[in-house]
């Protein structure tokens, strides 16, 4: 007896219990087979879901089929890259700004905050503008739309050590319903550096985890401060002059990038910390207790790196605000993070991007966590999991240059007089279907100890006709949007 | 083809209340069984609803053997009062059933049985059963290549080498 006999009804009903990656093996079996999945709708939904790395939205009024080619619609847009909208915005050159989630936030004046809800038009997501007027003089702010949550810093007050950050709505700056009582954490700087005005913010919110690292030069008062912001409580804290960067790696990991540790000849490297463990002391990178640490190669030997950046969004667990109805969204299981690694070769500064799938990470703490082992994770290690790129240029520190597995050169790339937007999908099963040609899996681009690579899929577009003589642009991304930035001081953002 | 056989519940002995039903299957076996036992099957219980409105009591024809309906009648015998959200006619349509472990041990056959197992369970409209073999005939092939499904299911490959090389037959890898 076959299960060709079987009625279809019957088929579908096997199927309803078949992941995305068997259906897709079962898909390829016979003819018969084929036809019972692709006449339906939820099941090609399923596999669509799979292959392009998206997670189904929340239930709502869009039915399977109307998701389904939503979804092929999206891919497409990301797979072409054709300009669909194009918008531009001004930026005084004073004001702070962030790109997170699909929101665009920037300040107005000194109190007063202003979102735009880019648009998506795959997604139907509608374009939205809003301001926020809070009663803070503002620092720097971070914000996250899942939560409807705003991170204000205020800006410090002379004579006074002591710093607070604000927990607000996204949606109207009221203190934030499930911050506690006060709506405030608040931190100690040292005194003797409360005069300075020249500190840089990186500013992250992952689920119940706000972090805010200070960074100054002379780097000797860097500090990095995890709160656990619903409850008010401090989970981590270091103080250590080589620390330049982090994020968050899965809920409860910190990733924390220094310039230059004691675990080798003067390797940068990337520190994971558990945030169950909590480590407030403020002590230095290598004695606040970590899980493990990962070795970055160097240029040459004996020339320490410079500076050590780091870009990953959205952060873990996150997903887009409800109220939007997106049919779909980025997937939580990969994410890329992307480093981009500096080394003074005098006179000039040389830089070298490292793309690292976050999973490869994530899989050697398990295996360190269950087997134990060495707690330096040497380079050789673990760099199959990354890619070095051959596009160089520095970022600023705040550049977004990630959104889940996709990368933009942050330059355009000039191509015969036409300068071009360079888009790099890292996404497995996104790869694995893309032609051979688009692919990019050979690359040894400089670094001596570079073996393996993570491949990825190049896509190149002539930058808008509006954006072509725009002079000193930074390109970043968002779920489905590129943004331009103009250092003059303009925003750009074309849509998908 | 067996023919049709009056019933006269009185002349089979019963227990408790329920009436008793007699069940015919292809290899033309006679099995009687409780009413309220297989109640669980919606297509029964339709047969049921008929003999009620006609008053007519007559054998149930079956196009499956007695093998396999004795192992469906063990399946509802073992259910037997309980309720499986699945089986209620009345609730919305559930999606996946749950793992249930008797089911488990009690689908552990081979490939052909199951089969055949769950074409009898869609045909008396046992949804509990059919949802439980379906999760069974999906372990098998969970996580095996094409070719691996192939054997497992005893399905020829009918694709031309044209069309497996073409794009639009391999979806993804």
């Amino acid at each position: 007896m076959s299960l060709f006999r079987l009625p279809a009804e019957l088929i579908s009903n096997i199927l309803e219990y078949l992941d995305c990656k068997s259906l897709l093996a079962w898909r390829e079996v016979c003819r018969g087979f084929k036809a019972s999945v692709d006449t339906s709708s939820l099941l090609r939904y399923q596999i669509a879901l799979y292959a392009s790395g998206m997670q189904d939205g929340p239930p709502g009024p869009i039915a399977v089929a109307d998701r389904l080619a939503k979804l092929e619609a999206y891919d497409e847009a990301w797979r072409n890259l054709e300009w669909k909208a194009h918008a531009e915005s001004a930026l005084p050159s004073t004001s702070l700004w962030e790109l997170y989630g699909g929101i665009w936030a920037r300040s107005k004046g000194r109190k007063t905050l202003v979102f735009r809800q880019l648009p998506s038009r795959t997604r139907g997501v509608e374009e939205r503008q809003w301001e926020v007027a809070t009663d803070v003089v503002l620092r720097d702010f971070g914000l996250d739309s899942c939560q409807d949550l705003l991170v204000l810093v205020e800006k410090l007050q002379s004579g006074t050590n002591l710093c607070s950050v604000h927990l607000r709505t996204l949606s109207s700056g009221a203190r934030h319903p499930l911050a506690p009582k006060s709506g405030i954490l608040e931190y100690e700087r040292p005194i003797e550096d409360t005069a300075r005005t020249d500190w840089s913010y990186s500013i992250r919110v992952s689920g119940d985890y706000v972090g805010i690292l200070f960074l100054n030069d002379p780097a000797a008062l860097c500090e990095l401060f995890v709160w656990e912001w619903k409850t008010g409580v401090l989970r981590l804290k270091i103080v250590e002059p080589q620390m330049r960067s982090f994020t968050f790696l899965e809920v409860f990991y910190v990733l924390v990038g220094a310039i230059e540790s004691n675990t080798g000849p003067g390797f940068p490297s990337l520190f994971a910390y558990d945030l169950h463990e909590l480590s407030t002391q403020g002590l230095g990178i290598e004695d606040t207790p970590s899980v493990c640490s990962f070795q970055l190669p160097l240029a040459a030997p004996n020339r320490p790196a410079w500076e050590l950046l780091m870009s990953c969004d959205p952060a873990p667990n996150w997903f887009p605000n409800p109220e939007l109805g997106t049919p779909f969204y980025t997937g939580e299981d990969d994410r890329l993070i992307v480093l981009n690694l500096q080394f003074l070769v005098a006179p000039v500064i040389r830089s070298h991007t490292i793309v690292i799938h976050s999973r490869v990470l994530s899989t050697v703490i398990a295996t360190l966590r269950r087997d134990g082992g060495e707690k330096v994770i040497p380079w050789e290690a673990w760099q199959h999991g990354c890619q070095l790129l051959p596009e160089h240029g520095h970022w600023s520190t705040w550049s977004c240059s990630t959104f889940g597995m996709r990368y933009v050169c942050p330059k355009p790339i000039q191509r015969g007089g036409v300068r071009m937007v360079r888009v790099r999908d890292f996404h497995p099963t996104r790869v694995n279907r893309a032609e051979e040609a688009a692919r990019d899996e050979a690359g040894i681009y400089g670094l001596p100890q570079f073996q393996h690579v993570l491949p990825s899929v190049i896509k190149e577009v002539p930058l808008p006709d509006q954006l072509q003589n725009s002079a000193r642009l930074q390109l970043m991304i968002s779920e489905d949007n590129i943004v331009a930035l103009e250092v003059s001081g303009s925003l750009a953002q074309s849509a998908l | 083809m067996p023919t049709i056989v009056s019933v006269d519940d009185s002349t089979v002995p019963g227990e408790g209340s329920s009436r008793l039903l007699l069940l015919v299957s292809s290899d033309n076996k006679h099995i009687v069984v409780e009413e309220d036992i297989m109640s669980r099957s919606r297509f029964i219980s339709k047969q049921v609803e008929g003999f009620e409105a006609t008053s007519q009591r007559h054998a149930i024809l079956l196009p499956f053997s007695s093998f396999v309906l004795n192992k469906v009648i063990e399946y509802c015998s073992h259910y037997r009062g309980y309720y499986l959200l699945e089986d209620d006619p009345d609730a919305a349509p559930p999606g996946r059933s749950p793992v249930r472990e008797w089911d488990q041990e009690f689908l552990d056959v081979d490939r052909n049985m199951l089969l055949r197992i769950i074409k009898a369970a869609h045909y008396l409209e046992i949804k509990s059963l059919v949802g439980s073999c379906a999760r069974a005939i999906a372990d098998m092939i969970r996580g095996k290549t094409t070719e691996e499904m192939r054997e497992i299911l005893g399905v020829e490959n009918d694709f031309t080498p044209e069309e497996e090389h073409s794009p639009s037959s391999k979806c993804t890898g």
